[in-house]
């Protein structure tokens, strides 16, 4: 866009959200506004959300058990979004569950991202041996069901978060490997990284300041691709049991206890389920329009 | 033809000085699955300050292989098995990567062919060219972007504040060449090496950074080493002449003498495979056969296969140079004579 069309176009009298919009280049991309909105509400309630927690998430009201949210029959003001076989207030708890479900999802996701990426672009600067074993392992992850390797380590190994958080981190650390590898040696055979070469660059610049510039929104938009699963994972691994022990409590934990009361009570697992649908795809909207951003050559 | 014209006759003279870089006897093998071949054999290159060397020959025949074993700049598989490279006195084969890291960019610097891939496409110019300048000399930020905002002036980019802050995709080839052209010498090197710079640039553009090559010789009292195979580009920048045939140099002469009276049959041919504006030419004469692939090179002379001029002397020996003058010299058995 040349100076002239920009400033005719900032010419034209918008409103301040309009502005807003157009200069995070948002204009007209309601689907990925409204999915920044929800993920930003998320990220949050996620952080300063125990301001506003009415309750403790484990404090029980055994006169109140299983009462509905306040728009279902039965449902009062005390407990917004109802309660759940204990009598513990399910806003509450999911506010907590939140806040552990993001932090694993978020912390998980940069384990596997860095981890991932590092080995890949190892293997494609040695070559020989340590790519074919590096990239053996990558054949072995692949071919194995993640999930129960999951739970076998948490089953062996015992459970805590910093365990849980490091097994759902290494799932997806393959496809980061593989991508990095691929993308280095394809960057590598780049004549602009002889060009930087010749003018004395080090293989550690080059890497840093060169080829990790040009491959890292690909890997940001793969991070943002593969976020949903580990919090998914974290999800089907608390759901199971194995992942997140009371009294702690996360979104996938609430929503294996609400499996019981699916019939009965079907706001404990609906909330928990409702979040979790809307962050992944909000996350993968976002990754999505993260990903045209994020080429220069697109602009 | 008439470019030749434009070229002082300083030819002499420069052989007695030391020259800045001399290769002697640099041999590059590729390591292959099929086995390790032989790309570059024997080479011998030299060039003065102030000079521009020009190195011709067909695609293949190992002209930037040269360079880039010169600079260590070889992927994997190429592997440098015997020679030298004297650069001020220093055999860069000898000397550590560290040491070849401070050399590359700020005394040798080097330029490649396909300028819109030469150059990171998630950078700005500006930012490149800056790096360049980091890393070799110790510029506070607003020195180097004023340095680099001459230097893209320097060389001829209009606009240069707004240019600065572009990205190579909205540069087209001939500014993104003089783009890198500022990169390279940004540090004002005593040698640059350009590996085919005008090959992927149409016509119009080519002269003009021929011709900017050549002011920034001049200004900045460079020596330059021309990589073509282009012999028109030859005839308008270069001083010296090399001409590589299959892995080989074959003939080494001042570019007139080079022009006026090929010795080699190869160089001949090469000429006459070249339309002409100062004489009626019927039809151009093509060199018959290819260039062959370094593992079908033959021993003895490598041209042999498709010289019409040779004899049973020619196959199996390897032809010794023949120092015709102080500055030209032919690897052939019969060279050809003046008619």
């Amino acid at each position: 866009m040349t100076t002239e069309q920009t400033k005719a176009t900032t010419g034209i009298k918008r409103s301040w959200l309009g502005a807003l919009l157009h200069r995070w280049g948002l204009s007209g991309e309601w689907l990925v506004t409204i999915a920044l909105i929800y993920v930003s509400f998320i990220l949050f309630v996620a952080i300063f959300g125990f301001l506003f927690q009415p309750y403790p998430h484990t404090q029980l009201d055994l006169f109140n058990q299983l009462q509905p949210p306040v728009f279902m029959e039965g449902g009062s003001w005390a407990h917004i979004l109802g309660t759940d076989d204990l009598g513990r207030d399910v806003l509450s708890r999911l506010i907590r569950g939140l806040r552990l479900s993001v932090l694993i999802g978020v912390v998980g996701t940069v384990i596997g991202a860095i981890l991932g990426s590092f080995l890949g672009i190892v293997a494609a600067h040695f070559r020989g041996w340590v790519e074919e074993v590096l990239m053996m392992l990558v054949d072995i992850q692949v071919s194995l069901p993640f999930i129960i390797f999951a739970l076998a380590i948490l089953a062996f190994v015992g459970n805590n978060l910093t365990i849980l958080i490091i097994v759902v981190g290494i799932d997806g650390w393959e496809r980061y490997a593989r991508l990095a590898r691929s993308m280095v040696l394809s960057a590598n055979q780049q004549d602009y990284v002889l060009a930087v070469r010749s003018l004395g660059l080090s293989n550690f610049k080059i890497y840093k300041r060169h080829v990790l510039p040009n491959i890292l929104g690909t890997l940001v938009v793969q991070a943002t691709i593969n976020l949903p699963g580990v919090i998914l994972l974290e999800s089907t691994l608390s759901f199971l049991g194995l992942g997140v022990q009371a009294p702690m409590t996360s979104l996938g934990q609430i929503l294996g206890v609400g499996r019981d009361y699916l019939i009965l009570a079907p706001w404990i697992a609906v909330f928990p389920g409702m979040v979790i649908f809307f962050l992944t795809l909000s996350i993968a909207v976002i990754g999505d329009w993260l990903r045209d951003r994020l080429d220069p050559t697109l602009k | 033809m008439n470019e030749i014209e434009n070229i002082q006759p300083d030819a002499t003279g420069s052989a007695e000085e030391t020259p800045l870089l001399e290769v002697r006897g640099l041999s590059v093998v590729f390591d292959t699955p099929e086995g390790s071949v032989k790309v570059v054999d024997n080479v011998d290159l030299k060039v003065s300050a102030g000079r521009t060397l020009g190195l011709v020959g067909e695609s293949g025949s190992g002209k930037s292989v040269t360079c880039l074993a010169a600079l260590r700049l070889l992927a994997e598989r190429g592997r440098v098995t015997s020679g030298e490279v004297l650069f001020e006195g220093k055999d860069l084969l000898k000397a550590s990567e560290g040491e070849m890291e401070a050399l590359r960019g700020c005394k040798i610097a080097m330029i490649f062919q396909d300028p819109m891939v030469s150059l990171n496409p998630v950078r700005t110019i500006g930012w490149q060219i800056t790096e360049s300048l980091h890393l070799h000399k110790n510029l506070s930020k607003s020195a180097a972007k004023s340095r680099t905002l001459e230097l893209l002036d320097l060389v001829g980019i209009p606009e240069p504040k707004t240019r600065y802050g572009e990205y190579p995709h909205q540069f087209s080839g001939g500014m993104s060449q003089r783009a890198m052209i500022a990169m390279a010498i940004a540090c004002e090197p005593k040698l640059l090496i350009a590996d085919e710079p005008t090959t992927a640039l149409d016509v119009t553009i080519q002269a003009q950074i021929l011709e900017l090559l050549s002011d920034l010789k001049k200004d900045l009292g460079m020596a330059l080493i021309l990589i073509t195979h282009d012999l028109g580009v030859i005839a308008e920048a270069a001083d010296d002449v090399a001409v590589m045939y299959a892995g080989r140099i074959v003939e080494e002469a001042p570019v007139l003498d080079l022009f006026d009276n090929p010795l080699h049959h190869y160089t001949k041919g090469l000429l006459n495979s070249l339309p002409r504006v100062d004489r009626k030419v019927e039809r151009l004469s093509a060199i018959a056969g290819a260039a062959p692939p370094p593992h079908e090179f033959v021993e003895g002379c490598r041209f042999e296969p498709r010289c019409g001029h040779c004899n049973d002397n020619c196959t199996g020996v390897r032809p010794e140079f023949q120092q015709v003058s102080a500055t030209r010299r032919v690897a052939c058995i019969h060279p050809v004579t003046t008619p």
